[in-house]
C-alpha cells in the first residue's frame, strides 16, 4: 500500500470503521501467518490475531507515525501477545467467542472456523521442515524466536526488524547470528 | 546446506478465510465505532500524548483568545462609556453652575435646552464619547458641516479640540453634543430624527453657507443674516431631498422640496425648537399632517 494513502487511511480509521476495514484487509494475512509461524498452531494464531486487531482498533488513537510504521506497530502488538501467551498459557485471548460474549459481537459460525483450523493443520503438516524447525525454535528464548522468524520466515530486512523489536541494528545482527547457532544446536538435539 | 537451513525453509502461508471474514465483520460492527464517531472531534493526528498536548495547547489558546476578547472588546467599551459619562457629568455641572443670563445665552447659542440634553446624555444607555477625528471617521459627512458661527465676538471653540458625545434621546433622535474642553459647555448640538424612509437632520444654530448633499444644512432665506434657522432633510442614501427654510424676520416661510417650493400650511408657526414633521408622498408634501401648497 502506498505510504501516503496508508497514512490517510490511518487518520480516517481512528473514527471510520470502513477505513479500518481496509487496513485490516491489508494486514490480516501477514499478522496471522507471522503468529502461525511463531507458534505453528492455527487456533492459537487465530485467537492472537483477533486480539491484535481488536487492540489495534481500540488503541489506534495512540498510534503515532513518528515512532514506527503502522505495519511495525501491528507486529509489535503481535509480539506482545505472543509473549503473553508464553507467559500465561491458560490466558484466554479475545477469541471470537469471547468477543461475542463481552462486546456483543455477532455470533461467529464456529463450524466454518473449525473447518479453517482443520484445513490449516493439514496444510502445516505438509511443511515438514518448517514443523521441525518450528519445534526447535520454540525451545529458544523468545528474543531469538522473534528475530529469526521475522528475518527468515517473514523475510523482513534488518531495519524493519529493528523497528518492530525496538532494538538497534547491531543488536539485531548479533541476535540473528547467535540465534542461528542456538537453533542449529537445538535441531541437533531433536 | 545445514547453515542455510533457515534461509531455505519453505513456510506455509495459510488463508483462514472464515476466521478472517467473521473477525472483520465483528470488529467493524463493534460498539467501539459509535463512541469514536461521537468523539470524532477529539481525535487528532499523532499519538495520544501528542493529542493531549494539542488539546492542552488549543484549550490554552482558546482561553487566551477569550481573555483577549474580554480585554479588547468589553473593557474598552466600558472604559469609553465611563469616560463619556464623566464628560457628560462635568458638562452638566458646568451648565448648572451658570447664572440665568448665561444659561439664556447658551440656549440661544445652541438653540436647545443644554441642561436637559446633558441630563439625558448622563442617563443614556448608548452614550458614546468621540474625539473630533473619531467622530468624523464614524460620520465622514460631518467634516463638511460649516463651522458654528460666532456670536457677538465670542471666541469660537475649536471643533477639532472639542469633546463629542453621542446618544439617543427620549424622542429617539440621535443627538451629538460638541463640548468645549475649556469651559465644559456645549457649543454645538445636532439631532438626527429617523422617521420612516426619510431621515431628518436638524441643525439648530446660526450661520450661512451650503452644506454638502445629505448633510445638516443651515441657510437663511436672504443670504446669511442671523435669526433664521433651517433644516436639511436627507434620504437614507444621504442625498438631500428636502431643504426646509424658515425666515424668522416676519417674511412668509417657504418650504423647498427637491427644488420645488411650497407654502407652509396655515397655522403652522415656525419654531426652531420644535422641528415640524415633514412627509413626502410623491409630489405631495405634508407638514405636521397638513398638505403644503406648491408655489408656482
Amino acid at each position: 500500500m502506498d505510504l501516503t494513502k496508508e497514512k490517510q487511511l490511518i487518520e480516517r480509521a481512528r473514527t471510520d470503521p470502513l477505513a479500518f476495514g481496509t487496513l485490516y484487509d491489508a494486514y490480516y494475512q501477514k499478522i496471522f501467518n507471522y503468529v502461525l509461524h511463531r507458534l505453528a498452531k492455527s487456533d492459537v494464531a487465530a485467537d492472537i490475531t483477533s486480539e491484535v486487531f481488536f487492540k489495534a482498533m481500540t488503541k489506534l488513537h495512540t498510534f503515532s507515525w513518528r515512532d514506527i510504521s503502522f505495519s511495525a506497530w501491528l507486529y509489535k502488538i503481535a509480539n506482545n501477545e505472543i509473549k503473553m501467551y508464553y507467559r500465561k498459557k491458560e490466558r484466554r485471548f479475545f477469541s471470537l467467542e469471547f468477543l461475542f460474549e463481552h462486546r456483543g459481537f455477532e455470533v461467529p459460525d464456529l463450524q466454518d472456523i473449525e473447518q479453517d483450523y482443520i484445513a490449516a493443520e493439514e496444510e502445516i503438516a505438509k511443511y515438514k521442515q518448517f514443523k521441525q524447525i518450528q519445534e526447535a525454535l520454540v525451545q529458544l528464548p523468545i528474543l531469538y524466536q522473534e528475530v529469526l522468524v521475522l528475518r527468515f520466515f517473514e523475510e523482513k530486512n534488518l531495519t524493519a526488524i529493528s523497528e518492530i523489536t525496538g532494538k538497534n541494528l547491531n543488536t539485531i545482527k548479533s541476535l540473528i547470528a547467535r540465534g542461528k547457532e542456538k537453533l542449529k544446536k537445538q535441531l541437533a538435539t531433536l | 546446506m545445514k547453515d542455510q537451513i533457515l534461509e531455505n525453509t519453505k513456510v506455509p502461508q495459510i488463508v483462514m478465510h472464515n476466521h478472517r471474514t467473521q473477525l472483520r465483520r465483528s470488529l467493524l460492527s463493534d460498539s467501539h465505532w459509535d463512541k469514536k464517531q461521537n468523539m470524532k472531534f477529539l481525535f487528532w493526528k499523532g499519538g495520544e500524548e501528542e493529542m493531549r498536548r494539542k488539546r492542552f495547547l488549543t484549550m490554552t489558546l482558546g482561553a487566551f483568545v477569550v481573555v483577549l476578547a474580554l480585554i479588547f472588546v468589553f473593557m474598552p467599551k466600558n472604559t469609553q462609556k465611563v469616560y463619556a459619562e464623566q464628560v457628560a457629568q462635568e458638562s452638566f455641572k458646568a451648565i448648572t453652575s451658570l447664572n440665568p443670563e448665561e444659561l439664556k445665552n447658551l440656549k440661544e447659542k445652541v438653540r436647545d435646552d443644554s441642561k436637559d440634553i446633558l441630563e439625558q446624555a448622563k442617563n443614556a444607555k448608548d452614550l458614546k464619547y468621540f474625539t473630533y477625528d473619531e467622530y468624523v471617521k464614524a460620520n465622514p459627512k460631518f467634516a463638511h458641516i460649516p463651522t458654528p458661527p460666532k456670536l457677538d465676538g465670542e471666541k469660537i471653540p475649536d471643533l477639532k479640540n472639542a469633546r463629542f458625545l453621542e446618544f439617543t434621546d427620549t424622542n429617539g433622535a440621535k443627538v451629538m453634543v460638541a463640548i468645549d474642553p475649556d469651559s465644559d459647555l456645549p457649543f454645538f448640538i445636532t439631532k438626527k430624527i429617523f422617521k420612516g424612509e426619510i431621515i431628518k437632520r436638524i441643525f439648530k444654530g446660526e450661520g450661512k453657507g451650503t452644506g454638502e448633499p445629505g448633510n445638516a444644512v443651515f441657510r437663511t432665506q436672504n443670504g446669511g443674516e442671523a435669526g433664521g434657522f433651517g433644516m436639511g432633510i436627507a434620504n437614507k442614501e444621504g442625498s438631500r431631498d428636502i431643504m426646509f427654510q424658515v425666515k424668522t424676520d416676519g417674511k412668509a416661510p417657504v418650504l423647498t422640496v427637491n427644488g420645488k417650493k411650497y407654502e407652509l400650511p396655515e397655522g403652522f408657526t415656525p419654531d426652531p425648537g420644535t422641528p415640524p414633521d415633514i412627509k413626502v408622498e410623491g409630489e405631495d408634501v405634508y407638514v405636521n399632517g397638513q398638505k403644503a401648497k406648491p408655489i408656482e
